[in-house]
């Protein structure tokens, strides 16, 4: 071991720079605690970066396998396992054993034996409840549910409230939240995702069974949300009780600074049998192998998790609590007994199996719960299915190709593009010699030279060198985390063309494209014509129509995820409408969830269009309109004969480019639903992020980036031949 | 007669498809005014305490009295039905005995003082007379307070009164020094002197009516200021520089001849349908080999030219009359003063569009300044956003602020050049 620990009190010799990366504390605190470590250890200095919980994996993982990745950073726990079996992680075991009896959470840095991180926070779910609506109910209100009986019961009793409240808050409709409130109530009775030598998956076997089914019980009366639907509604004083993570105790105050909530232990599943279980998260520090100061970087790691600098960032956030032992007894607990519950519920808190496939078997569970909760579908089945799915995923596929293969692949690129090349080149040749000689004098050639230089040079450096890159990757398998590098062919494309999950993503990309491109073209038109009517305020419509074109897309799909919620305003004129509203909600409706993000888009999209028809239409001269009148043409004849004519080349502009950007859509998907529920949000681009920044195989990720490309241009072709030929 | 008919329909007509349009967008506004809450519901009042559920205060946090260790002073409290109230209708009721050193009764409130226009209490005393002080305090123990006598000169009476102490009564400035929110961990009732009993019941925070604390917040004590002068500086320069270089380019295309013209100009085309993810990771690996990460170069230079507005320029360029062009090159005009002179001038209209196209992009685009900014001095607008949003959960008022903040300046800008836009579009006929 080329690097120890040296003894304590002792800062590293050498002059570091450490790199570290965060996602939960914040900047403000990290830096004044990185300040302190500074001052204690001269010589080191550490820079560091802020981080969030949505995006904190995709640069991480980008990092890694740029060649750039930090000494330092901070993993959600679920991540972990990823991470230390592929190898990317430095191995701690010796330097830790130490002080590994002073903290929490081991388990999840652990794999094959050996420790790969040092437990920081540990964040794990509790039961919230209203003590309001409890004592509405006539139940105590300082006494939480303790047992599946008393959570049914409490859950009926305060939905029996009225129409208005809700029993229990299910959340489903994400990645984490369905699984890490549904599992608990497994493990709690006694059931286990893998046995212990992760050699079978254990899920549909009774206890498991079991939960689901008390899960599925509690349904009618439970609101079935979204985690910041159901925490909205919760904060309203509109839920009884849900199961949720210590971030709460922080983000429920902001909310609703009236609320009178308590905190428990998540349910038993009766007084004599089986454990008041959790998910035991949290964040962990892990060091990665490149770096050049493991030494420096695990005393920063060892700083930030003890008492004193985990305390301050317990004060500041009061979401998550130490990993540090000695914290249970500092004095803010003594002051703040509700956050101990935290404490407690630790204790019985239960970590997933840090298997390497962990993510992918995680991915599963969730969507089983969402079949039982959403599809409601029989539990036994589900979980049956499950089960064959995971056994399938501990059978860890073998690692293949190699790097020597460059040089086969070399050939392959250099025929994939030189040909066409060649052939293009001898068809000018062959063409029209006396066009292409007329005009090249140097000269000339020097003069456009200068005028196109600052493209030509962006392009090339920005657009071709990452797309060549791109290019070559799509053929071959390329794992982002491992680096693991092979030319594999066209199995990319030939996989991309047969995957169910492609032609899915397909499909509802199309679907998109069909359904949202027509209604904002039509849209866009109706409102030009109107307001080329003369109207007086006209530049004020413009405006307004235009402004949302102008708004951010992640801020509007933050005002519509808030918008298509259970008790959002769209759900509320229905109500006033008396129709019905969609259940579950739209964004949660396999059926609808699409269809609302395709409004919400020609809502955002239509009034750039407007404003380039009303361009287009002021350009039409007024004497054809003239004639046309003399000759006695009605309104309707002069609209169809005259202006839609005349406004062909615009309209053709605009569907192609609406075209390209609704065959790209993406920042709402990942906002709004993350592509389901149910995958019925995943579209290509969408599926393509997914295999590339979560199942890290950025040669599959190329090929369907290439594959939508071909799509895209096909598409935008036959737009343009259908307009013209209907010129002609 | 047929045609006003006509106007007042379309009037109408417009008139609801704006409202419709907008209100998302009021809604936002709207939002970040309000002191706290969420879209729809809005809250007048924090009840801190009314004694009627359970053991903790209606917040859901501890009540407690304290005495010093070691004091001689006493300090005991209980929950006691009203009289002549119905049942689940309490009150707090106090007693103390100060014999040296302070008593205190608390209770949690945790709230940031800011948003608040006044606390209000009801008291009563036992035999009159009785005096304290009320005091708010932070997590660190830093306090300040308002002694009863200021407020009712001779203490309580044995009648209920309501007492209310407007927020500026108290130091405010001395609790969480040094960040902007003034967070009162703690509500404290102190006995300075004497003994007896003291009723309490309601303690409420009302709140102020309309704020601006939520764009204080996130502008200048929060980065959103940083945010927008790094969304400002990357957009004009972007902006700038793609329209004196789309101009080039699509002038070059529209004008001159040069191999490959046909192909290159397709690419354009082609290069405006690669779906951006797949370019994530070797634009990653570009810009670290280039030394480029968290820099401005990063962000800025991969701009300066715009496929798009090549397009457009290349379009409205090809209509413009060559006459202006050959007479000018009649007269011995070099080609670059052809550009300069006949060329940019005529091209204003289509250079308006360009110009708001790119800044609205630029402004924004949110995918690369993600990837390759790290720190808080680089990041742009959106980026912020997104990242205050995951880090504050649903904080709807803050993140309406960062919102309008968003798209306040992209809103202004399109008004400001709105007829030019409109002109640039029509004018050449640019599109198709």
């Amino acid at each position: 071991m080329a690097w120890l620990v040296p003894a304590p009190g002792h800062a590293a010799p050498e002059e570091a720079t450490l790199e570290f990366w965060e996602l939960s504390v914040g900047e403000e605190l990290m830096r004044s605690l990185l300040d302190k470590f500074e001052r204690q250890h001269p010589g080191v200095r550490v820079r560091f970066q802020q981080l969030s919980w949505d995006f904190g994996l995709d640069k991480i993982i980008t990092a890694i396998a740029a060649g750039n990745p930090p000494d330092l950073v901070e993993l959600g726990t679920d991540w972990v396992p990823q991470f230390s079996s592929s190898g990317v992680l430095a191995d701690v075991t010796d330097q830790v054993a130490p002080f590994k009896d002073q903290f929490l959470l081991w388990d999840p840095v652990t794999y094959k034996g050996r420790i790969y991180g040092m437990p920081w926070l540990a964040g794990t779910r509790v039961l919230f409840y209203n003590r309001a609506l409890f004592a509405r109910a006539g139940l105590n209100p300082d006494a939480p549910p303790a047992t599946w009986q008393a959570l049914l019961d409490a859950a009926k009793a305060v939905d029996a409230l009225g129409p208005e409240i809700y029993g229990f808050g299910i959340h489903v409709g994400e990645a984490y939240a369905p699984w890490q409130e549904f599992l608990p109530f497994a493990w709690g009775n006694g059931g286990k995702v893998l046995d212990d030598g992760w050699t079978r998956c254990l899920m549909d076997q009774p206890p498991v069974v079991e939960a689901m089914r008390f899960y599925k019980s509690l349904k009618p009366h439970s609101l079935v949300e979204r985690q910041p639907q159901v925490n909205q509604l919760f904060a309203e004083g509109r839920v009884g009780v849900q199961v949720s993570g210590a971030w709460n105790l922080a983000v429920i105050p902001r909310m609703n600074p009236t609320l009178n909530f308590g905190v428990g232990l998540v349910p038993k599943p009766s007084e004599r049998r089986g454990t008041p279980a959790s998910f035991a998260g949290g964040e962990m520090l892990v060091i990665l192998n490149s770096s050049k100061h493991r030494e420096a970087a695990l005393q920063l790691a060892r700083f930030l998790a003890e008492e004193e600098q985990a305390m301050a960032i317990v004060e500041a956030q009061r979401n998550i609590i130490p990993a540090a032992k000695s914290a249970m007894h500092n004095p803010y607990y003594a002051g703040h007994p509700e956050q101990k519950v935290f404490f407690e519920q630790v204790q019985h808190a239960v970590a997933p199996p840090a298997h390497p496939h962990w993510v992918r078997m995680q991915e599963r569970i969730n969507r089983a719960v969402e079949e039982v909760i959403l599809a409601d579908s029989d539990p036994e089945k589900v979980l049956r299915q499950v089960t064959a799915d995971v056994n399938k995923l501990l059978v860890i596929p073998e690692t293949g190709g190699r790097f020597s293969d460059t040089l086969i692949f070399g050939g392959f690129l250099a025929l994939l593009l030189g040909v066409p090349l060649a052939s293009w080149l001898l068809k000018l040749k062959r063409r029209g010699p006396k066009a292409v000689r007329m005009r090249h004098s140097v000269y000339n050639l020097w003069i456009s030279g200068v005028f196109i230089s600052p493209w030509i040079i962006t392009v090339l450096a920005f657009m071709l060198v990452p797309l060549v890159h791109s290019f070559v990757l799509s053929f071959s398998r390329y794992n982002l985390l491992t680096s693991e590098f092979g030319f594999v062919g066209l199995r990319n494309y030939w996989d991309v063309c047969r995957e169910p999950e492609f032609l899915h993503a397909l499909w509802h990309t199309l679907f998109f494209a069909a359904g949202s491109i027509p209604p904002t073209m039509a849209l866009a038109l109706f409102g030009a014509v109107l307001i080329n009517q003369k109207v007086p305020f006209k530049r004020f419509y413009q405006a307004g129509f235009f402004l949302p074109v102008a708004t951010s897309v992640i801020v509007i799909s933050m005002i519509f995820t808030y918008l298509y919620a259970q008790d959002g305003l769209v759900n509320k004129v229905l109500e006033v409408l008396h129709l019905p509203a969609p259940n579950p909600p739209w964004l949660l409706n396999t059926k609808w969830a699409l269809v609302s993000i395709m409004l919400m888009n020609v809502w955002a999209s239509f009034g750039y269009y407007l404003v380039l028809f009303l361009a287009g239409l002021q350009t039409i001269p007024s004497e054809l309109y003239e004639a046309a009148s003399i000759d006695g043409a009605n309104d309707w004849q002069k609209f169809r004969y005259i202006t839609l004519p005349q406004l062909k080349p615009i309209v053709l502009l605009a569907t192609v480019i609406n075209t390209i950007r609704a065959l790209q859509v993406f920042p709402e998907i990942f906002t709004m639903t993350q592509g389901g529920p149910l995958g019925a949000t995943t579209t290509v681009v969408w599926y393509l992020y997914e295999t590339g920044f979560h199942r890290f195989d950025m040669g599959h990720a190329s090929a369907v980036g290439y594959v939508l490309f071909i799509i895209t241009m096909i598409l935008s072709w036959v737009q343009v031949k259908a307009f013209k030929e209907e010129n002609t | 007669m047929k045609g006003r008919m006509l106007v007042t329909l379309a009037v109408g007509i417009l008139t609801v498809m704006v409202v419709l349009t907008l209100l998302p967008l009021i809604l936002m506004f709207y939002t970040s005014f309000k002191p706290t809450g969420t879209l729809f519901q809005s809250t007048t009042e924090v009840r801190v305490a009314d004694f009627e559920i359970g053991e903790m205060n209606s917040i859901g946090g501890p009540i407690a009295v304290k005495a010093e260790e070691g004091a001689a002073s006493v300090v005991t409290m209980e929950f006691q039905p009203a009289q002549a109230a119905p049942q689940q209708n309490r009150v707090m009721a106090v007693h103390y005995q100060v014999v040296d050193r302070p008593v205190r009764w608390t209770t949690r409130v945790g709230q940031d003082m800011r948003k608040f226009a006044a606390l209000e209490l009801k008291v009563r005393g036992e035999a009159g007379g009785e005096s304290f002080q009320i005091e708010l305090s932070d997590l660190k123990g830093r306090r300040t307070g308002v002694p009863l006598q200021v407020l009712r000169r001779g203490g309580l009476t044995t009648q209920w009164e309501t007492i209310r102490i407007p927020m500026e009564a108290f130091r405010l400035s001395s609790l969480t020094p040094g960040v902007s929110e003034r967070v009162a961990e703690e509500l404290e009732i102190t006995f300075t002197g004497g003994t007896g009993t003291v009723y309490l019941d309601d303690i409420r925070f009302l709140f102020r009516g309309w704020t601006l604390n939520n764009y204080w917040d996130v502008l200048v004590s929060g980065p959103f200021g940083r945010y927008f002068w790094n969304s400002a500086w990357i957009a004009v320069v972007v902006t700038l520089a793609n329209l004196i270089f789309s101009t080039m380019t699509g002038y070059a295309f529209a004008r001159r001849d040069f191999p490959f013209k046909k192909l290159i100009f397709l690419s354009i085309i082609g290069s405006i349908a690669i779906p951006p993810q797949v370019l994530m990771v070797p634009v990653f690996i570009l810009m670290k080999h280039l030394g480029w990460l968290n820099t401005y170069s990063a962000l800025i230079v991969p701009n300066l030219v715009m496929p798009f507005n090549v397009f457009l320029m290349r379009q409205y360029i090809t209509k413009l009359p060559i006459a202006v062009e050959e007479a000018a090159r009649i007269d011995g005009a070099s080609e670059f003063d052809i550009f300069w002179r006949v060329i940019v001038p005529l091209s204003q209209p289509a250079l308006a569009v360009v110009g708001i196209n790119t800044f609205m992009g630029s402004w924004n685009t949110f995918l690369y300044p993600f990837l390759l900014t790290n720190t808080v001095e680089m990041r742009t607008l959106p980026v912020g956003l997104a990242l205050y949003k995951s880090l504050h959960g649903v904080d709807w008022v803050h993140l309406m602020a960062g919102s309008a903040i968003t798209a306040l300046p992209v809103i202004v800008v399109f008004l400001c050049f709105q007829r030019h836009i409109i002109e640039g579009l029509t004018r050449g006929s640019t599109v198709g």
